[in-house]
């Protein structure tokens, strides 16, 4: 595995803790709906992500570092701002 | 010895068993492949230069349109479609279905996406000249799933039976009596029926949910089916590298890029409905109707506002829809009216003008009809924004053209631009000042505002008659076009100039030595 290729584990690990979180929400209530959007957002971003890698590495293009940069934020973002309402 | 004899014997059993193993799921997955046709190249390899998000625009409707279907079937579990139980079902939903108000923002949210980007597809597609040779059918078809799209909303509007939606709605039912008669009684049997609003309200719920759906996967198939025969079309710009010409499968490595695009796209519309929850309206009654002023959705505004100018005001409404429908039927027959061979954007100044214009008008004609609910417009005012923004539009892009279309004279070949096929054309040596074409362009806005602004002043003066301060905006705007006028006549001549010195067979370095010599 090279550097780019292991930045696929944390985001497995992100996948499963916010399907994990999914799992927990009370269903009726509106905040619970915005949280389980926030979750959602970061599990998608993840599998995106990882999509992005798979195809540099098909095509053999470089993943630039702040392509990797700001789309790991944006995950972080979205996971802590899911916490913070939770 | 004998222990690494069996050693050896024992590993060798393990490989063995593996190879059985894997043997057997070969065999398993070339059973399914037969019987089942999965690994069958049902799509062409997709060229590397189309992964750009621009070439996936009309994908990304689809995923939308799929977010659509699935929401939509959630939906379809509660929802009641009689005058009675609609608002109270789709109450239901919002307050007692699980994730019931998420599923309906969602809902809304992916249908405005799915309109939006099937404009943005048609309008790129308008651009880089998609509709031309082969792909005249693929356009129509295309334009044909444009206005069922269109229709989604229209049918989709009326069905949570709140005062807004209705009215709006019955807004659009009465609009189709003013159609010529056979195409208002298709309209009228299609939509209305003869069983009132209850009857209506059961079609726009059918047309909703079953007719607009086949009708728009029917005309997706064959739209693919055309896509595979011609294949995507090359980009019109520069000359492609080997690189970028290579082609990649479908699947895996297409369907994932789509997968990347739709998911980001998901992450758009879970954000926007996390942030921006809808909240459902109040009930339609007749006696809540009459104290609102209908208004249609965005997409529908533009039209809204045309019907809202007075000439077109009852008696003028046939023309109105004429006038509507003749942009739309141009739209379809596109590629009979654009024919030429150019197709980069450079050499079809006529079409990208119009083009320009028409996405301006779009935009102008929605905001003006968000702020002014329910208000005619007079005539004069129609003429001087719709007509401000057509020349405001025309002369910057213009100016824009002037700037940095290739001649003869300033690429410096000595003859004008021959047409340019696809990307195989010759490669045109674009004038590089690109500051000197903002400039131009920005001159040309300038100029436009100024011509509009005196226009405006001259109408209100003759109106109202001459006062102090519309005097002194009539002179402004005057001096502004003044201005415009000396800087683009300065501009220009430095061009020339430069121009003049770069087509000389005496350059300035040449001359330098000359006079020096």
């Amino acid at each position: 595995m090279n550097s780019t290729e292991r930045v696929v584990v944390p985001l497995l690990l992100v996948q499963t803790a916010s399907v994990i979180l999914l799992w927990s929400l009370d269903t009726l209530a509106v905040v619970d709906q915005k949280i389980f959007a926030l979750f959602l957002g970061a599990d998608f971003l993840a599998f995106g992500l990882m999509a992005h890698l798979y195809l540099n590495m098909k095509t053999d293009s470089k993943t630039s570092g702040t392509t990797l940069m700001v789309w790991g934020l944006v995950i972080v973002v979205l996971f802590v701002a899911g916490f913070i309402v939770y | 010895m004998g222990q690494e004899e069996g050693q050896h014997q024992e590993h060798r059993k393990v490989e063995e068993a593996e190879q059985a193993v894997k043997t057997r799921m070969e065999r398993l997955a070339s059973f399914i492949s037969s019987r089942t046709g999965a690994t069958y190249p049902l799509f062409r390899p997709v060229p590397e230069f189309s992964l750009n998000p621009f070439y996936w625009l009309g994908a990304l409707s689809v995923v939308a349109f799929i977010i659509q279907g699935v929401t939509g079937l959630m939906m379809a579990l509660y929802y009641i479609p009689s005058t009675d139980a609609a608002y109270t079902t789709t109450q239901y939903i919002f307050k007692s279905v699980y994730f019931g108000q998420f599923l309906e923002t969602i809902h809304l949210y992916t249908a405005y996406a799915m309109i939006m980007l099937a404009f943005m597809h048609m309008m790129r597609g308008y651009f880089v000249s998609v509709h031309k040779k082969p792909r005249e059918i693929m356009w129509m078809v295309g334009m044909v799933m444009g206005f069922v799209t269109l229709g989604f909303g229209f049918t989709g509007y009326l069905l949570p039976y709140t005062v807004v939606s209705t009215s709006a709605s019955d807004v659009g039912i009465g609009m189709m009596a003013a159609l010529p008669t056979p195409l208002a009684n298709l309209a009228n049997f299609l939509v209305v029926g003869t069983g009132g609003t209850a009857s209506e309200l059961l079609r726009f719920y059918d047309l909703h949910v079953i007719v607009l759906p086949a009708v728009l996967l029917a005309l997706l198939a064959v739209k693919m089916m055309m896509l595979e025969t011609h294949g995507v079309a090359e980009p019109v710009t520069g000359s492609l590298t080997e690189r970028l010409k290579k082609t990649l499968p479908i699947f895996p490595d297409v369907t994932v890029y789509l997968l990347e695009l739709a998911v980001i796209f998901g992450v758009g519309m879970l954000l926007i409905s996390a942030l921006f929850p809808i909240q459902l309206g109040p009930e339609y009654t007749p006696q809540a109707a009459a104290a609102i002023a209908a208004q249609p959705d965005w997409y529908f505004l533009w039209l809204y506002q045309i019907l809202k100018i007075q000439i077109f005001e009852t008696a003028g409404l046939p023309v109105a829809l004429t006038f509507a429908s003749a942009v739309f039927v141009a739209l379809i027959l596109l590629p009979f009216i654009d024919k030429g061979d150019d197709r980069r954007i450079i050499d079809r100044p006529k079409f990208v003008i119009l083009g320009a214009i028409f996405i301006a008008e779009l935009i102008v004609l929605a905001a003006w009809g968000l702020i002014t609910p329910g208000q005619i417009i007079p005539n004069l005012t129609a003429v001087e924004v719709l007509g401000g923004t057509a020349l405001i539009v025309t002369l910057a892009m213009a100016g824009v053209y002037a700037a940095v279309r290739p001649t003869g004279m300033i690429a410096g070949t000595g003859s004008s631009p021959s047409p340019s096929p696809a990307v195989s054309g010759p490669v045109h040596h674009l004038y590089q000042g690109k500051w000197m074409g903002l400039g131009m362009s920005a001159l040309m806005g300038f100029g436009a505002l100024g011509i509009g602004i005196s226009v405006d002043s001259v109408v209100q003066m003759i109106e109202f008659g001459i006062t102090t301060p519309m005097l002194v905006r009539f002179s402004a705007s005057a001096c502004l076009m003044i201005a415009v006028v000396t800087c683009a006549f300065l501009g220009l001549r430095w061009v020339g100039r430069r121009v003049a010195s770069h087509n000389d067979p005496l350059s300035h370095e040449a001359r330098g030595k000359l006079e020096f010599n």
